[in-house]
């Protein structure tokens, strides 16, 4: 295992001030406002008239009905069936898929944590490159394979095998897909909680006569729960606000994405009332979800402390086997769309029907026209990337650490916003309020920027606290009770601890903003065209020249993953989103 | 220290670059605004919501017809995504022209979106918008498809919407049907079949139909095979029929829905008469006769032939649905259709 020098340098330091066993955090603010009142009302006002101001017709529409205040759309929305229908089947697939995807990765973050299994760091690096899926291409490769006209599902027929369904299409389809999508993010939550167990717990658990199987069920298991409670939020949030999913791989199955998408942007009838409504659902609904992750993380939320490095247990025959055949296969679910996606770039597509004729015609036609969008991707999200870790370090640290009554949790729910706000509805909000008036930003690059920076700002603020969760506020107090200003304190003392998430909370967020798609259609012109646009145009009618897009993905996979790899190989512990 | 000075003089470098950007875009990316008011010379914004396979070959012959002239294409997922992109930009229009959907869309969109001009071409379409708003530029009719492999027994292929109310589709495949709130294609064959119909007829139908969101869901399932009949526009159809695609395009004898897809010029548009030269081509005699040979789909015009293998447009029985319920009510025509479709399971 190669180190992780960042934390070689931290630990001594945090055992030197912190109290030697697991503590639960306390959290209390500061005698000494000042500079953080500042800042925290310059964050207010920034993320107020970026995000909040924009979305304001969604909340003034909800609320109107016959010109005047009224509750009349949403009890609409809530009484008329199509919408009930969707309500249901998006929780139902939310739940379910979150429970899916944490067990498939819990066993998984488990061995790899637990035993010394060769290739560890491809496993990890496996997992962060799997947080990153093609964008909109997962669900129509899992379709391409196992629908009912399917690749796989005709071969197999052909050889006689029979699958247990008919095809991959409908809310099965919807699971599967998300649980492989998002499996990885719960893996290495996961993976970083097991590896943070203090070992000489388990030394405890079994020195007073506890087997294996209940150590790890009462002494392991209840220390990954942060982890596991996070991971099931992530992914089951991640389907109820999709809407490529749904729309590609559900058969019909009405979604409450695609429900409300629908209500805002039909060719045929809008409301914008009602989907305003819906969207203020989906906020309600994604906010509960907020509070019950975050009420569930302050019940069992542990700074650890310990300056031990976990042991790594020999392991060997049959069981090592199982375990890396166990690894395999859950990684080799996650890759599918991604091996998909390589494959049809080098097959020739005619008039949006893939024929077996290997070519490299999609990569030429690809490299004829496309080659500066590479850049001009890498380039926005890049600068959207550290305008969103700024103010996400910012946020995390006033609504983790400077618990101002009115302004911290305002904070925090308003970079949560983003979060349910289907993309392309965001980008309508932001040309109203950009397009005309005293600040135009339509027809420039600066607005996709602020749309990167808008919706990838409560991810990467959510890692960056969980991190600044598990560092004890000693630390920081001891910089200041020796004189240190507050801010010279956050600089020096937190900023430093909280690196490894800065970087890869940093990372995940860079790699999303260069696969956003929803909001670029919308925003984007000429010639800021990222590769997102060139993958969507290339693929958004049924005879479209799939391959170009299929190779454009590649493109950006690679685009996205050599950084990736380099910036792993810097801070070995790219992990935990 | 260091790490608090990396931190900010990263900060400050991100902030200067994004200023940087935005500034510059006004060079880079304003294209020569202004001062390009004549016809043949400039850049035309054109918001499309076709793909590369309509868009590439017209465009490249226009830029060729008006060397001066060069197109910034932008593309929009759907023409409710176009409208609403448009529209929301209403007060300061980036686009210059509109290229994509049908007839219906541009006349559902909000008064100020189009600007009414009137157009050399207009007179050779079949149709003109007597608001001078939309100009038609190709012509969409629906076959019903079947999947071949689906159904192997040739005689039994329906022949009409009539047939598709037959309970023997309840168990050889489901109908793939678009749900008329999210296509527009399966708006027009709503209104298609319960005009030539009536609304008891969806009592029949809908227990057969698999009803999926969006067009390319509709159309995709029944190339693959995960339906065993749907509908599909006549021009996708045989394209993919002469790809090898198991598919059997047959035009339903009770009626066939149709659309008029059009352009329009944004209204406020930064080159306007470039914009006004960009539609009158999308409707010239040469770009209509591109739109048959390159993208295989009919005309607009009443002088340019149907591609070869589709048929005339007066053997078939076309539909014509009141506009006074189909288009000035479609909330109500929804709301019938979603109460259908409830007791229809």
């Amino acid at each position: 295992m190669p180190s992780n020098d960042l934390r070689d340098r931290v630990e001594p330091l945090e055992e030197t001030l912190a109290p030697p066993a697991p503590v639960p955090v306390k959290r209390r603010a500061s005698r000494r406002p000042g500079v953080w009142l500042l800042v925290a009302l310059g964050l207010l006002l920034l993320l107020a008239s970026t995000i909040v101001l924009p979305q304001l017709r969604l909340v003034g529409e909800a609320f109107t009905d016959d010109g005047g205040f009224s509750f009349a759309n949403f009890i609409e929305f809530f009484t008329t069936p199509r919408f009930q229908e969707a309500i249901l089947n998006s929780l139902v697939v939310a739940v379910v898929a979150g429970v899916l995807a944490c067990a498939v990765a819990v066993p998984a973050a488990y061995v790899l944590a637990q035993f010394d299994l060769p290739g560890r760091n491809g496993f990890l690096t496996l997992a962060t490159m799997a947080t990153v899926s093609p964008p909109f291409l997962g669900a129509y490769a899992w379709v391409l394979l196992l629908g009912r006209g399917g690749i796989l599902t005709t071969q197999l027929r052909a050889w006689g095998i029979e699958l247990p369904f008919d095809t991959i299409i409908g809310p099965g389809g919807i699971v599967w897909v998300t649980v492989w999508a998002t499996q990885a993010l719960v893996f290495l939550l996961a993976y970083d909680a097991f590896r943070a167990i203090d070992p000489s717990l388990d030394e405890a658990s079994s020195s007073v006569g506890a087997g294996p199987w209940r150590t790890r069920l009462r002494i392991v298991l209840p220390m990954a729960v942060p982890a596991l409670v996070t991971g099931f939020y992530m992914s089951s949030m991640k389907i109820f606000t999709d809407f490529g999913t749904p729309l590609i791989i559900g058969g019909g199955t009405p979604m409450l994405p695609t429900a409300v998408y629908y209500e805002f942007l039909s060719e045929v009838s809008t409301n914008p009332a009602i989907a305003s409504a819906g969207s203020l659902v989906m906020l309600g609904v994604a906010c509960i979800a907020l509070a019950l992750q975050q009420w569930a993380l302050r019940r069992r939320t542990y700074a650890s402390v310990s300056s031990r490095r976990r042991p790594l247990q020999p392991v060997r025959g049959v069981k090592k086997g199982l375990m890396i055949a166990y690894l395999g296969v859950v990684f080799g679910f996650s890759f599918v769309p991604h091996l998909v996606v390589v494959g049809t770039s080098l097959l020739t597509w005619k008039a949006g029907i893939l024929k077996w004729v290997p070519t490299f015609d999609n990569y030429v036609r690809l490299f004829d026209e496309n080659l500066e969008v590479i850049l001009m991707s890498l380039l926005l999200a890049g600068i959207a990337c550290v305008l969103c870790v700024i103010v996400a370090v910012l946020v995390a640290y006033l609504t983790v650490r400077r618990r101002y009554t009115v302004i911290s949790p305002a904070l925090n729910v308003i970079t949560m916003v983003p979060y349910i706000i289907p993309g392309t509805v965001l980008a309508i909000g932001l040309i109203l309020a950009f397009g005309s008036g005293p600040l135009i930003l339509t027809g420039t690059a600066t607005i996709l920027v602020l749309a990167y920076f808008i919706r990838r700002i409560p991810y990467v603020t959510k890692s960056i606290e969980a991190a600044l969760t598990q560092v004890h506020p000693a630390l920081e107090e001891a910089a200041m009770s020796v004189g240190a200003k507050p801010m010279r304190a956050f600089r020096q003392i937190t900023v430093p601890l909280v690196r490894p998430a800065i970087v890869s909370g940093g990372t995940v967020g860079f790699l999303q903003m260069v696969t956003e798609l929803s909001a670029t259609v919308m925003l984007y012109s000429v010639p800021f065209i990222t590769m997102t646009v060139v993958i969507f145009t290339n693929a958004m009618q049924p005879a479209s020249p799939f391959g170009v897009a299929s190779a454009m993905t590649v493109v950006l996979m690679l685009a996205v993953y050599i950084p990736l790899y380099f910036v792993r190989r810097k801070f070995a512990s790219v992990t935990s989103v | 220290m260091k790490h608090g000075r990396k931190f900010a003089a990263v900060g400050i470098a991100a902030v200067s670059a994004s200023l940087v950007l935005s500034g510059c875009s006004a060079i880079v990316g304003g294209q020569p605004s202004g001062g390009d008011d004549s016809a043949e010379s400039g850049t035309v914004v054109v918001y499309a919501a076709h793909g590369p396979e309509v868009t590439d070959p017209i465009i490249a012959a226009f830029e060729k017809a008006y060397p001066d002239i060069s197109v910034s294409l932008t593309a929009s997922p759907g023409t409710g995504e176009l409208i609403s992109r448009v529209e929301s930009e209403m007060k300061n229009p980036l686009g210059d022209v509109a290229w994509g959907g049908s007839s219906e869309n541009y006349a559902a969109a909000s008064a100020d979106a189009f600007a009414a001009v009137e157009l050399e071409n207009d007179a050779a379409t079949v149709v003109t918008d007597p608001e001078h708003k939309w100009h038609a530029t190709d012509a969409l009719f629906q076959a019903i498809a079947v999947n071949t492999e689906r159904v192997t027994d040739a005689s039994s292929y329906p022949e009409s919407f009539e047939d598709l109310a037959d309970p023997k589709w309840r168990e050889a495949g489901q109908i793939a049907f678009a749900n008329p709130r999210s296509s527009g294609t399966s708006y027009s064959l709503l209104a298609a079949m319960v005009t030539a119909h009536d609304w008891d007829f969806l009592d029949g139908f809908l227990p057969n139909a698999k009803v999926v969101d969006g067009s390319s869901q509709m159309f995709d399932g029944v190339r693959t095979g995960e339906y065993a009949l749907g509908f599909i526009n006549e021009d996708l159809g045989a394209t993919w029929v002469a790809e090898g695609a198991p598919l059997e395009l047959i035009y339903p004898s009770d009626v066939v829905s149709n659309q008029i897809g059009v352009a329009a010029v944004i209204e406020g548009a930064k080159h306007p008469k470039a914009a006004e030269t960009f539609v009158n081509y999308l409707m010239s005699k040469e770009a209509q006769q591109l739109m048959v040979d390159e993208v295989g789909r009919r005309s607009a015009r009443t002088d340019v032939a149907p591609p070869a293998g589709l048929p005339a447009a007066d053997e078939l029985k076309l539909a014509a649905p009141d506009p006074a319920v189909f288009a000035t009510d479609k909330d109500a025509v929804l709301t019938r259709f979603d109460e259908k479709l409830a007791s229809a399971k």
